[in-house]
């Protein structure tokens, strides 16, 4: 008997989104915008509810999904998100033909409810389900704006991009199940365990397949190619969804597969993650320097995260998840305070390139203090979010030996710093700035979503405990206490 | 209140900064009076220490230590001592002469204040903090505001200076983070207490101490800044406004040879003692190379900028020797440079707001038509370039008289700086004030009263020390023995 309350969330969500798709009402209605809004925070504070009140591991349809402390918390993150994004497409200048209206609504709500699935679930072919609904989802709201070329032009290589590693996802699962006769991720896990040590090769082509898959989600270098694209060409909301939301639950994914699954054989699997983390990392800053659009940059600069989260789990240890999930919490907050930067700008001018931000401190004082907050906080500079989820990085890396590892991360922050700073520069320091304000719309609700980022970025910075705690809390449950370093 | 002063004084420039931001923006004398009012209020902090300071007591005083994240061990955890009182002072002073010198800072006034109280609040944290992660916290707030204000109001080259100045600060910041980590991984239990890391000792090979020495040596020696890592010095100096120049050179530079003397010698004494000849060397390389470059400039900024440079040599031959001389010679000269050289960007400051330049080539024959900023500019580069009797030469020769017995070899070489020193400021003051003057500077006036009243205090402090530097060496001397009878140095000499 499965009690109907835990899922409460995705249930509301997959009928809001379903009646977004079904129900005759106008296209335009901005009290669905607000109504999505709603469903995401009632959503959301089921889920926190779920976190603080019911007993933890209900496993659930055979084993196939379970709430645990884990998927509970992610689906926290995730929701979120989601809940930020729904905010940033109110603010979002809707003109004809650019409109994002009621189908785009219930796109968010159904794949929020599949990132759900994905973060909870507990079987590989689920896994496979959730991400592929998830990227099936994300496609479509790539491309959702009609006649736009550049959308439709990013939706379609993100398709071919994401149907290769999706492809080579299913293949490394038939691999696994040829390999051990289940999909249940536990049993499996127990036997590849084995045959990792038995016949490294062909286990180790296995797990190679699965982590393109998961890779191509997280936008890890070398599957990271479709992520500016993307990011530059679908709506601005857009791709601040693609920017956290996927992310999230591919991390869920992959401390489930690695450290959860495999503790003992981190031989195997974190030098592989150790070295995707590096190459994203270098490659996504060196790349994001040159950028003038801020979209591509963004896209580059979340590559260049992505590596540093990864540096958590390839750490493997207690203090290392904590950190990837401190880290996915911090970089939430503020990359969807920069997503929300570039929806003012874009309300404001109708461009997104770095110039479009020159003089904002003139004729928007407020807003560009948050931007600035946010972009300090992507920069690693304490005491922001973003500084601490850095620490526990570096820490992590450093306790499990992996100093070069650290590094390479430090020296990554740098150059990170540098084009952050450039929009910051452009912001405050151009001595040519864009004529002043003329009204645009959905000011003040896009000040008050950067200042709500901003606050979010103080409080978990200078009040690390909490989140820290609930971080720590959401270690999987496979890994084994005795790695606490508390 | 007495008890938790520190605290107020870190925390009144920041949570000043964040009520200027809810003051009108068209108000300005409001806001400039509110920010001289919150400086005015550290510097009498400052002087209720000065009064309440007991330099022979054991251990801190107004020590505060509060749980800030417990799971982790970190505490906001401060305190005062010998090491740092003589540079919450030297804040407290130039804190309150930087800003009334703000006047020449005429549009964004808010956005100035805001970051200026910021940067305050951040310097004094710095100084303040015993736990490692507080301190790391304030260093790097200290570099935000930093970048803002030569970014926003400084010269024509601003943008390519405040980046400059950022990045090379925040790639020796992330090297000190690994090291600050690896410190609380390698102490039993683990902790990022000054304090408790020096009592416990750090259990790592005789390798891995150096690399995370190293890790420190770097963030430290750019902020000194050390040869070869000195290169954004002179174009943030350049670049950046008088009042903000007066803080980078008296008091932002200080963070790093306060932060040898807090972090890197106490807790790894022994490649401390190891390193004494490395300190020696750069030292010599900063004396001497830094007063060449500077005898070569032809911009009044540059040279006073190359001339901090040299002087920063001396600093860290007074740490080189591992003597008690030397290390009070140290310290001494990080205040005196302070003041010293504080004056002489506001000397080169007040000049250029008349002239428009710092082309020395286009200045000659001032000291007859503004005869009191000659007399400014000469007592200053008399006390720059070390006349006994003013503040400069005290400290100096008493750094190289502590690195002597050490390295005698090179303080031979480096005295050479003193003449070097002494020739490009006497040029200066030949290409300033004697000679022919040019027509254009006819209508030159003299300094105004208010100018000569923010110099009249700092010309004080130079006689005062110069003549009796007893009071001084009295407030860090005890302290810094204790330093050195823990990295086994030469207490005696």
């Amino acid at each position: 008997m499965v009690k109907v309350a835990p899922f409460l969330p995705e249930l509301l969500l997959v009928a809001g989104g379903l009646a977004c798709l079904l129900l005759p009402v106008r296209r335009q209605t901005r009290w669905l915008g607000w109504g999505t809004l709603f469903l995401l925070v009632a959503a959301l504070d089921l889920k926190l509810w779920g976190v603080l009140h019911e007993p933890f591991s209900q496993d659930l349809f055979g084993g196939w999904f379970t709430l645990d402390r884990f998927s509970q918390l992610f689906g926290f993150l995730i929701l979120v998100g989601s809940a930020g994004v729904a905010a940033a497409v109110l603010g979002f200048r809707q003109e004809r033909g650019t409109t994002l209206g009621r189908e785009f609504f219930g796109l968010l709500l159904l794949a929020t409810t599949a990132l759900l699935i994905v973060a909870g679930a507990r079987h590989l072919f689920l896994i496979y389900l959730g991400l592929e609904m998830v990227s099936l989802l994300s496609y479509c709201m790539t491309g959702v704006i009609k006649r736009d070329s550049l959308g439709t032009e990013a939706a379609l290589k993100y398709f071919l991009f994401g149907a290769l590693a999706t492809g080579a996802f299913l293949y490394g699962l038939s691999w696994i199940y040829g390999l051990t006769g289940t999909l249940h991720l536990a049993p499996a896990a127990a036997r590849m365990g084995l045959l990792l040590h038995e016949s490294p090769w062909i286990a180790g082509m296995a797990l190679f397949f699965v982590t393109v898959g998961v890779g191509f989600k997280l936008s890890l270098v070398p599957f990271h190619m479709w992520a500016p694209d993307a990011y530059e060409g679908a709506p601005t909301p857009v791709a601040a969804f693609l920017s956290i939301g996927p992310k999230a639950a591919a991390f869920a994914v992959a401390v489930r597969l690695f450290p959860a699954a495999l503790p003992s054989d981190a031989a195997f699997w974190s030098p592989m993650l150790a070295w995707l983390a590096v190459l994203s990392m270098t490659i996504g800053n060196l790349a994001a320097v040159g950028q003038t659009n801020v979209k591509r940059l963004l896209a580059y600069s979340s590559i260049a995260h992505a590596g540093t989260m990864l540096i958590g789990i390839a750490a493997g240890s207690s203090l290392g998840l904590a950190a990837t999930f401190y880290y996915l919490g911090a970089y939430l907050l503020m990359n969807l305070g920069a997503f929300t930067g570039v929806i003012l700008i874009g309300n404001r001018t109708g461009r997104e390139d770095l110039d479009a931000f020159r003089g904002l401190s003139r004729s928007e004082p407020a807003a560009a203090l948050a931007i600035t907050v946010c972009l300090l906080s992507l920069a690693g500079i304490p005491p922001l979010a973003g500084f601490f989820a850095k620490l526990w990085i570096f820490g992590a890396a450093l306790q499990a030996n992996l100093t070069w590892l650290a590094v390479a991360a430090a020296l990554n922050a740098v150059v990170a710093a540098f084009y952050y700073m450039r929009i910051v520069q452009a912001m405050y320091l151009a001595s040519d700035p864009l004529p002043a304000a003329v009204a645009f719309p959905h000011r003040r609700l896009l000040t008050g979503l950067l200042f709500a980022c901003v606050i979010g970025l103080f409080a978990i910075g200078l009040f690390p405990q909490d989140w820290l705690t609930w971080a720590i809390q959401a270690l999987p449950p496979a890994a084994p206490p005795s790695l606490l370093p508390w | 209140m007495m008890e938790t002063i520190l605290s107020w004084m870190i925390f009144l420039p920041l949570g000043g900064a964040v009520a200027v931001l809810f003051l009108p923006k068209g108000n300005e004398r409001l806001i400039r009076g509110f920010g001289l009012a919150v400086t005015l209020a550290v510097l009498a902090g400052a002087l209720l220490l000065w009064r309440g300071f007991n330099p022979s007591a054991a251990g801190f005083q107004w020590e505060q230590k509060i749980a800030w994240i417990p799971m982790i061990g970190v505490h906001y955890h401060v305190g005062l001592d010998g090491l740092n009182f003589p540079l919450i002072l030297l804040t407290g002073i130039l804190g309150v002469i930087a800003l009334l010198a703000s006047h020449t800072i005429t549009e964004r006034i808010k956005e100035y204040t805001f970051l200026y109280l910021l940067l305050l609040g951040g310097m004094l944290g710095t100084f303040l903090a015993l736990d490692l992660f507080l301190f790391y916290v304030f260093w790097e707030v200290v570099l935000v505001p930093m970048y803002f204000l030569i970014g926003i109001w400084g010269g024509p080259r601003r943008e390519y200076a405040a980046i400059k100045f950022f990045l090379y600060t925040l790639a020796g910041s992330v090297l000190m983070l690994l090291s600050i980590l690896t410190c609380y991984f390698a102490s039993t239990p683990h902790t990022f207490s000054i304090p408790a890391l020096i009592q416990q000792g750090v259990t790592l090979s005789g390798t891995v101490q150096w690399w995370v020495f190293l890790g420190f040596f770097v963030a430290f020696a750019i902020k000194v800044p050390i040869f070869p890592f000195h290169t954004w010095l002179p174009d943030a100096h350049v670049e950046a406004p008088t009042p903000i120049s007066v803080i980078l050179a008296g008091v932002l530079l200080k963070m790093g040879g306060y932060a040898f003397l807090r972090i890197s010698f106490p807790i790894f004494p022994e490649v401390a003692r190891g390193f004494g000849i490395v300190f020696a060397v750069l030292g010599a390389i900063n004396v001497i190379y830094g007063g060449f470059v500077a005898m070569a400039q032809t911009d009044f900024k540059k040279l006073v900028a190359y001339s901090s440079v040299a002087h920063m040599g001396f600093v860290l031959l007074g740490f080189a020797g591992l003597t008690l001389t030397g290390f009070n010679g140290a310290m001494l000269e990080m205040f005196n440079h302070g003041i010293i050289t504080g004056a002489m960007f506001l000397v080169v400051g007040m000049l250029y707001e008349r002239t428009h330049t710092r082309e020395l080539s286009a200045f000659g024959g001032l000291g007859a038509k503004v005869p009191v900023y000659g007399g400014m500019l000469i007592f200053f580069t008399l006390a720059s370039l070390g006349l006994p009797g003013l503040s400069g030469f005290v400290s100096e020769f008493l750094a190289l008289l502590g690195c002597f017995p050490t390295h005698p070899v090179i303080t031979g070489i480096s005295v050479l700086g003193l003449v070097i020193g002494a020739g490009y400021f006497l040029l200066l003051l030949q290409r300033v004030l004697l000679g022919q003057m040019p027509e254009k500077w006819a209508g030159l006036t003299d300094l105004t009263v208010r100018e000569i009243w923010l110099l009249v205090p700092l010309i004080g402090f130079t006689l005062w020390i110069g003549f009796w530097p007893k009071v001084a060496l009295g407030w860090q001397s005890p302290s810094l023995a204790g330093l050195l009878y823990r990295i086994g140095g030469n207490a005696a000499w």
